[in-house]
């Protein structure tokens, strides 16, 4: 193994290419029961779960992606896919000009992967060691590898961290040196499957701070999924969704919004504990105390229109109006999603 | 393949590893060497205790005994030089999804394998007490020593550990197919060969020592290329071990491949981290 070879593509402006891709997981039926299990072995039966169903996506390079969608929605075979650890039924894949399978090792040299739940890192080795190794498998030019130790000790804080065992690390701790590891020989393309999960509220910060960081400087092409969609939408301007192997939207967050749930937001804060005022034009969400809620379409009414409403019966202290937080958002798609789904899929 | 310097490279850092990892503390250093020699003089013992008590075993000398018994520890320390840790659980890296790790670097599978688990200083607690031990064999006389008798013993050592190593990768690849089943059933295997190819079979009769050339090639390990090298079996009797280790060469790398594109397939769904990176 050399230097990994930008020539394939260096002109193309497509990092990704999705073209009609399928894959599906033969799955075996496993009835309950002494009499089923010796049913099932004699007679076997098997059910198709249709991971991905004729995606087809395109992904700029520097461009990043939100990859989102509920448990088995076909997020992990994606990645994996993009990853060259799978391989498609049908369709075709380019990443970076290469076909991720049949080209695995020149692919794999010029991506970088992060799994929340899996880590690259040896355990029982001080996390600089893990980067030495990481130096020699990926054989990394000397001057280069010192230069992005350097880039990513700074930017995600690893002094300390380096010394340690990576046994002996908390999880952000941990995720922050896999997110440098993955770094070190300059990838293209970065996949980061759930880096948030389980971190708390400092952790995802640093996590956040740093992918948006390395977008601004580095012109990474990234792909990130995750559950929680308000830390994707700190990362992303573009969100693909992505529900039963079928992409369900494509476009920007705040057209997600407008498509799901055009309404904002008015909480309104009255003198003294009353009634909520009656409005129209506006759903009440809630009303605690002196404290009202109320949901309303900007494009059939206007926040001055409804303030006036309130003003004539009530003594307004203060007011608050903002979006629908983009968990709701995503809960209320998700729900409509669940209505018509007939069965649970499997994590995929 | 890698050229010598890259395979050195790599090799140099899993040797480094290997140290830093025994190295954590005193106590972990002296428990592994002294642990793993205690181990191996434990079913050596037996086995010499045996020939002591009934004069030789199966028309074997103590001396050619000790040559045996070096062999067979002598490929167990050459597979444990190569093929140690997570690389020789190779039915747990492959059911438990740890391949994807593999695959992410950049570089053959086959050389990832025959570096990643390069651990010379676990091997140093089998190859030199086997070393000893073959050493006073032939010091006492069992066999002349001539350049043609140890270029003999070098690859008939080589052709056994291909022979185990295959095996234990032969029987792996069914966790492509079987991951749970497989990562009961590879071990269990894989020991049964270790636990022997410490006896001479000349004591088994033709059907069991037929078993155990073919299905069960335990006899590869230390028994028919001791025979063949102490000229207790006709020089032919020599190509039998590399014949051997290519057909389970060939057998395992065939279902290796026939496994992976089928991973490529299905992947795992049973991704755990335990027991991976040591």
């Amino acid at each position: 193994m050399g230097t990994p070879d930008h020539s394939v593509t260096r002109t193309s402006a497509i990092a990704v290419e999705l073209r009609q891709v399928t894959k599906t997981y033969r799955q075996r039926v496993r009835p309950p029961g002494l009499k089923g299990s010796l049913r099932a072995i004699l007679r076997p039966a098997f059910r198709e779960i249709h991971a991905l169903r004729g995606v087809d996506l395109t992904i700029e390079r520097g461009e990043t992606l939100a990859y989102a969608g509920p448990n088995g929605a076909g997020k992990s075979t994606t990645i994996k896919l993009l990853a060259g650890i799978l391989s498609p039924e049908a369709g075709h894949i380019r990443v970076l000009g290469l076909d991720p399978v049949k080209d695995r090792r020149r692919h794999v040299a010029r991506i970088g992967v992060v799994f929340g739940q899996r880590t690259e890192l040896w355990h029982d080795h001080p996390v600089g060691s893990s980067f030495e190794w990481k130096r020699v498998v990926w054989n990394i030019d000397r001057a280069d590898y010192d230069r992005m130790l350097g880039l990513v000790t700074e930017l995600l804080d690893l002094r300390d961290i380096l010394p340690a065992l990576t046994r002996e690390l908390s999880l952000g701790q941990r995720m922050r040196a896999d997110l440098g590891l993955a770094l070190l020989h300059e990838p293209e393309l970065l996949l980061l499957d759930e880096p948030t999960i389980g971190l708390d509220v400092l952790g995802k910060r640093r996590i956040l701070g740093f992918v948006k960081e390395l977008k601004s400087t580095q012109r990474v092409t990234t792909v990130v999924t995750s559950h929680d969609m308000a830390d994707l939408e700190v990362l992303a301007e573009r969100v693909v969704m992505i529900d039963r192997g079928s992409i369900s939207f494509d476009g920007s967050f705040g057209e997600l919004r407008a498509q799901v749930n055009p309404r904002r937001v008015l909480t309104i804060e009255t003198a003294g504990p009353e009634a909520p005022p009656a409005l129209a034009e506006a759903e009440l969400a809630k009303s605690e105390a002196n404290r009202h809620t109320f949901l309303y379409d900007p494009k059939t009414v206007s926040i001055n229109a409804l303030l006036e409403q309130v003003a004539r019966t009530h003594e307004v202290l203060d007011v608050e109006t903002h979006r629908p937080d983009i968990d709701e958002v995503i809960a209320d798609l998700y729900s409509s999603w669940h209505e018509t789904r007939k069965e649970p899929e499997p994590n995929l | 393949m890698a050229s010598p310097p890259r395979l050195l490279a790599l090799w140099g850092t899993y040797t480094r590893m290997n140290l830093v990892l025994l190295l954590r503390s005193k106590q972990q250093f002296v428990t592994y060497i002294v642990g793993d020699l205690l181990a191996r003089a434990g079913t050596i013992a037996a086995v010499l205790l045996l020939a002591e008590r009934f004069d030789g075993i199966g028309g074997w000398t103590q001396g050619q005994l000790l040559f045996l018994l070096g062999y067979g520890l002598m490929v167990s320390g050459i597979e444990t030089l190569f093929f140690n840790y997570n690389v020789a659980a190779i039915s747990r890296r492959i059911g438990r999804g740890q391949l994807d790790h593999s695959l992410l670097q950049p570089q053959p599978l086959a050389l990832t394998f025959i570096t990643e688990g390069f651990a010379p200083v676990d091997a140093l607690a089998l190859v030199l007490p086997a070393g000893v031990m073959m050493a006073g064999s032939l010091a006492a006389g069992s066999v002349a020593v001539t350049p043609l008798f140890l270029l003999s013993l070098v690859a008939s050592l080589l052709a056994s550990t291909v022979v185990l190593v295959g095996f234990n990768f032969l029987f792996g690849a069914l966790a492509f197919w079987a991951p749970q089943g497989a990562e009961e059933l590879s071990p269990a295997a894989t020991n049964l060969l270790q636990s022997l190819k410490v006896f001479p079979l000349d004591v088994a009769g033709p059907g069991l020592r037929a078993l155990l050339s073919s299905v069960v090639p335990a006899g590869f390990l230390a028994w028919i290329p001791s025979s063949a090298l102490l000229g207790r079996s006709a020089p032919s009797a020599m190509t039998a071990t590399f014949v051997a280790a290519a057909v389970v060469a060939g057998a395992s790398t065939f279902a290796f491949h026939k496994g992976l594109t089928h991973y490529g397939h299905t992947g795992s769904q049973r991704y755990s981290d335990f027991g991976h990176r040591r």
